[in-house]
């Protein structure tokens, strides 16, 4: 019972850490950009939600979290019309060091509003409850994380494949050049993605802060996380990114069971360097074209 | 070494599907040291397949191949070039920024260490790039890049080169001297195969011809031979132009759609447009031709705003649009079918052409107004057919519909056509040429960039001729004779 027990909590912690990984796949995906300023995304949208919840004197974090997604969307969209998308003409590196500044300016606002302590944590049911199916005892929030990631893989694809929006991006992500031949503006196109991929994160970010502690200066080893899913999933492929949540959630969890608690992080990311080695693409990564 | 009596290359029933299409089917071909073929067909018949098989950057499905002595059917990829073959791309894609001898340096790497120089400076002497050596391989014109690959290609001391399309995009004397070129190679003792779409070079150079039609082999002979036989004068130059497929049933003339003043544009320190003018009335066609390097390309990333304007101004509808970016320009019925046509390939025909409407701007297309692309099936009515596959998938003549088709999707009032017919088939050349009169019979004006000059300068109303980016000729082109054309491609005074 221990084995299905442990399968299972690995799967739907994976279910979370999918969620948290969305945001950075679809931008690397569709514009080639290392969004290092991810991790903080996360931990903004669960302070963003903390002090919504502050104004308006309650609520359900995961709705209230709704409008804080939407709030940190229109934030972003300048961030990345005005700072990011011009320096992306030089090159791939530029770009990546820019998010990097900004994930910095991002953790040192939080901890001079915030100071360093964590944030205080949401006494919600669903944060807490542990339900127990034939023996099997499973934490609700996970559930729901894995059920969230679930049907944001969904309603991405379906965005990406059948939205006029969606053509655009994937016609700006194949050539850009000529994605301006045919009437996109681009550089607009971009916006509107890093928007959704903040609107995305934040949710993770409210899912995060009711699994976990959360303070101003965690959203780097989520960074890594989120990084560590996208890698193993195959670098911009969406269902390979829920899967690569489970594959770490289940590694994650057999090691710290097997192996010592202390050495889940040698491990997740062993298990990382090993699959580089063996398939430098990712595990589901579209076979590269002749 | 091989014996001299081995043919350096033996193909039987050579087969490669992809999926459920033969690309090339039961083909047999014989080559002997010291032959230089050249192989011809239309586009789509399973040339380059062909090739990649010979190249050993594919294996076959079925068939026996055999290369410079070696079972190709069971070689491991990138072990062709240490059996012996070199392949010369059509588009060169060498290292920018290390110099021309660096770039031929690392294709020595296959020799053994103590050949290396000697293999490099011989194939720089050859390829007459000895004295460009030290230059950097991104500051190179287009001959001297096809130079450089085929300096690429014999550093590996090749006993078969494959040259692909390397005339592409040359005419005049820069086709001459790749001619030349070809031909020293050939006398110093290689064996040469050569994929050309360029009839002058087959004719110049090869000593037996193999026409491919469909994957299979429709007939191999002599130059005169094949070029004689009317089933490929039929499957390969199609009927003679039917003429009335080229008259212009609209007078063009009325408002100025569009028009340049004074413009000079360039890249870096290089000046490659200089005050550059002209002017297109509606349903107007003007042909803009010049040899290589004269700016054409240029003029048409200019005009559709992908390259910087220095200084003049462009006007479109009576607009100042210098500043206006590409998309907008788009937007505002400018569109642009740019050199190597640019489509996307991942994206389905279908996909591609909605891109260009104008019902698709917001974040759900309404769907509502197709009707750009009623004009678009009416023009080519194949792309209804080819409409859910992936455009990558597709044969360069029927992208090249694509490519018009995405353009005409946005309803455009100016299309400009960048090299429309580069690569491609005469009978397809001649198709699209019919589509680009009927284009300027709705009305819609004709900006044609071409290196078929006489095909071009036959449906034009207007030509302007640039030389080193400027603008030698400016008229009707019944009013240019052949000397200045002559001497606008040839650069002789």
């Amino acid at each position: 019972m221990d084995f299905v027990n442990n399968l299972v909590s690995g799967l739907l912690l994976g279910g979370l850490y999918a969620v948290a990984a969305l945001g950075l796949s679809i931008v690397f995906g569709t514009m080639k950009l290392v969004n290092l300023m991810h991790g903080q995304l996360l931990i903004l949208g669960a302070y963003l939600t903390s002090m919504l919840i502050a104004v308006i004197g309650g609520g359900d974090p995961l709705l209230v979290g709704i409008a804080a997604a939407a709030i940190l969307a229109v934030l972003i969209y300048p961030v990345q019309r005005y700072i990011i998308t011009p320096v992306m003409a030089q090159g791939e590196e530029p770009p990546m060091t820019v998010t990097f500044g900004i994930s910095v300016v991002i953790t040192t606002l939080l901890i001079i509003i915030f100071k360093s302590s964590p944030l205080p944590t949401w006494t919600v049911d669903y944060a807490t409850t542990q339900w127990e199916i034939f023996g099997v005892r499973i934490r609700e929030i996970y559930v729901i994380a894995t059920g969230i990631a679930l049907l944001f893989v969904l309603a991405l694809m379906w965005i990406l494949k059948r939205t006029a929006f969606g053509r655009q991006v994937r016609a700006a992500s194949i050539d850009a050049e000529a994605a301006g031949l045919v009437g996109i503006d681009v550089k607009k196109t971009y916006a509107r993605v890093m928007s959704l991929s903040s609107f995305v994160a934040a949710i993770a970010g409210v899912l995060i802060a009711l699994s976990f502690s959360v303070a101003p200066t965690t959203g780097t080893g989520w960074l890594l996380r989120a990084f560590t899913v996208v890698v193993i999933g195959g670098l911009g492929s969406l269902p390979g990114t829920l899967i690569g949540g489970f594959i770490v959630g289940l590694v994650e969890t057999a090691g710290a069971v097997w192996i010592g608690p202390q050495y889940r992080d040698v491990i997740v990311f062993g298990v990382l360097v090993v699959i580089l080695l063996v398939r430098p693409n990712g595990l589901f990564a579209k076979v590269a074209k002749a | 070494m091989s014996q001299p009596s081995e043919p350096i290359l033996v193909a039987e029933g050579v087969t490669r599907t992809f999926g459920g299409v033969t690309a090339v089917n039961n083909v047999d071909l014989i080559v002997n040291p010291g032959e230089l073929v050249g192989i011809m067909g239309p586009n789509g018949a399973g040339k380059s397949t062909f090739f990649s098989l010979v190249a050993g950057a594919r294996k076959p499905s079925a068939g026996k191949l055999r290369v410079c002595g070696k079972d190709f059917t069971k070689i491991g990829l990138g072990d062709a070039a240490r059996f012996g073959v070199g392949l010369a791309h059509q588009i060169p894609k060498p290292f920018k920024k290390l110099t021309v001898r660096q770039n031929v340096d690392i294709a020595s790497y296959v020799l053994p260490r103590s050949q290396r120089k000697a293999a490099v400076d011989y194939a720089l002497e050859v390829s007459g790039l000895t004295g460009r050596q030290s230059k950097m391989a991104g500051d190179l014109g287009l001959l001297e890049l096809k130079r450089l690959e085929i300096a690429r290609v014999l550093a590996l001391d090749p006993k078969l080169v494959l040259l692909d399309e390397v005339a592409a995009g040359l005419s005049g004397s820069d086709l001459d001297e790749l001619i030349e070129l070809v031909r020293t190679v050939h006398a110093s003792g290689k064996t040469v195969i050569l994929v050309e779409h360029v009839q002058e070079v087959i004719h110049k150079l090869a000593e037996r011809v193999v026409v491919l039609e469909w994957g299979t082999k429709l007939m191999e002979g002599t130059p005169a031979q094949v070029s004689n036989d009317p089933r490929v004068v039929e499957i390969y130059l199609g009927s003679a132009q039917n003429e009335s497929a080229l008259k212009r049933d609209v007078h063009p003339g009325g408002e100025t759609r569009l028009k340049v003043e004074g413009l000079s544009a360039g890249y870096g320190p290089v000046k490659v447009l200089d005050n550059v003018s002209l002017e297109v009335k509606k349903g107007e066609i003007l042909t803009v031709l010049g040899a290589n390097g004269a700016g054409k390309t240029t003029l048409a990333k200019a005009l559709e705003g992908m390259v910087k304007t220095r200084t003049g101004s462009v006007w479109f509808n009576g607009e100042d649009i210098t500043d206006v970016a590409t998309f907008a320009r788009q937007r505002r019925g400018l569109a642009l079918v740019p050199e190597g046509r640019r489509l996307f390939g991942e994206l389905t025909v279908r996909e591609n052409l909605r891109l260009g409407l104008k019902s698709e701007r917001g974040f759900k297309a309404t769907h509502k107004d197709q009707s750009p692309l009623d004009k678009v099936y009416s023009l080519f009515p194949k792309l209804v057919e080819l409409n859910d596959r992936q455009a990558g998938q597709l044969s360069g003549g029927e992208q090249q519909m694509v490519a018009v088709g995405r353009a005409l999707a946005g309803e455009p009032d100016v299309i400009i056509f960048d090299e429309l017919s580069l690569g491609l088939a005469p009978i397809v050349v001649d198709r699209l040429l019919e589509a680009v009169v009927q284009i300027a019979n709705w009305g819609t004006s004709v900006v044609l960039i071409e290196q078929n000059i006489h095909k071009a300068m036959a449906v034009a109303d207007k030509i302007l001729v640039l030389k080193r980016g400027e603008v030698v000729f400016s008229g009707k082109p019944t009013d240019f004779s052949e000397e200045e054309l002559q001497r606008a491609y040839l650069g002789a005074s």
